[in-house]
């Protein structure tokens, strides 16, 4: 069968994710606004309404900011029982030109990882990217299994 | 508008003008120095959200079922709850809708899907570049609350942070995103 192709594989080994539930907007601004104000990217972000009564939000940051970022959710006064942190989350990425219009890449790429043992912590897919959120120790394994499954251009990766 | 940009429109995809109608084609874009350089729009969406998935359950039943249907998602998100739940938002176009469904609903046991439930005719808004900003998340979110505009669902790319919206709010969202990133 003919391998999908895509541009490339991104990769990121040292991330936490961070896991929350919110009850309004407001308290995600003001926490987005402060990880802004000491200068700490954002490498995967996802979000949800769940319910009338919540949402939920799924973000990394550099392991190295795990501290800071713990701090602005405690000023932020977020109930512990709403946050849910994974010290050990790594990230791997393929992007391509054909999302728009093909399917079935996304589930050629999670064939790929789960049937080899690999455990999707997040998802966000959305115009050329497909980003999952994996544990950090499977992030190598992950990079190889996903070059095996997709057609790469050489001198990639 | 200052400096035009040449860009290559994904196919399918519309290029949205600070604080224009919904026009077809590629437009420029502010190229100042602004946080962001431009709005694109897809329009035509539905949204589906696949329910509280137990513990254990097959998400990737959905993407499988879909793909081999031919059915494109065009957004995907899925969150893990604290107790190893999950929920799973992907958005398909109009024409996909029943299928999409009907398909889904078959495979609920597989997943071990709670619900399989029709969110909204949607549109999907994506700021760019983010550069990885968490102010661009947080800018984004403040000007579309500031509408009263329900976000369905949001997600990040290598280069723009999108919002799942009703479709019918588009017009007003893109106008309160140009106006907060000073795009008009």
């Amino acid at each position: 069968m003919e391998r999908i192709k895509i541009y490339d594989i991104l990769h990121h080994e040292h991330l936490c994710q961070i896991c929350l539930v919110l009850v309004d907007h407001c308290s995600m601004k003001k926490m987005f606004d402060q990880l802004e104000h000491k200068a700490i990217k954002i490498k995967f972000f996802a979000f949800h309404q769940v319910d009338q009564n919540g949402f939920h939000c799924t973000f990394c940051v550099d392991r190295s900011y795990l501290k800071t970022t713990q701090n602005i959710l405690m000023n932020l006064a977020i109930s512990e029982e709403n946050i849910n942190i994974n010290d050990a989350a790594g990230m791997v990425a393929i992007y391509g030109p054909h999302f728009v219009e093909r399917p079935g890449i996304i589930d050629a790429m999670h064939q790929a990882l789960t049937s080899q043992g690999v455990h999707v912590l997040a998802i966000s897919t959305t115009l050329s990217t497909s980003y999952f959120i994996i544990p950090a120790a499977e992030v190598v394994r992950a990079i190889a299994i996903l070059k095996e499954a997709f057609e790469i251009p050489q001198g990639k990766v | 508008m200052s400096l035009l940009d040449i860009v290559t429109a994904e196919p399918g995809v519309r290029w949205c003008n600070s604080g224009s109608a919904l026009l077809p084609g590629i437009f420029g874009f502010r190229m100042e120095k602004g946080l962001i350089s431009g709005i694109m729009q897809r329009a035509n969406l539905e949204a589906l959200m696949v329910a509280s998935i137990s513990n254990g359950g097959d998400v990737g039943q959905i993407f499988r079922v879909l793909g081999h249907n031919r059915i494109n998602i065009e957004f995907i998100n899925q969150i893990a709850y604290t107790n190893g739940d999950a929920s799973v938002i992907l958005c398909v176009d109009s024409k996909d809708l029943s299928s999409a469904l009907a398909l889904l609903e078959e495979k609920k046991l597989h997943i071990k899907a709670r619900d399989i439930v029709f969110l909204a005719k949607a549109g999907i808004l994506s700021v760019f570049p983010h550069r990885e900003h968490a102010l661009v998340v947080g800018a984004t979110i403040k000007a579309l609350s500031a509408g009263a505009i329900p976000l369905i669902a949001m997600g990040s790319s290598i280069s723009a942070v999108s919002c799942v919206i009703n479709e019918e709010k588009v017009p007003d969202a893109i106008r309160l995103l140009s106006n907060e990133f000073g795009l008009s």
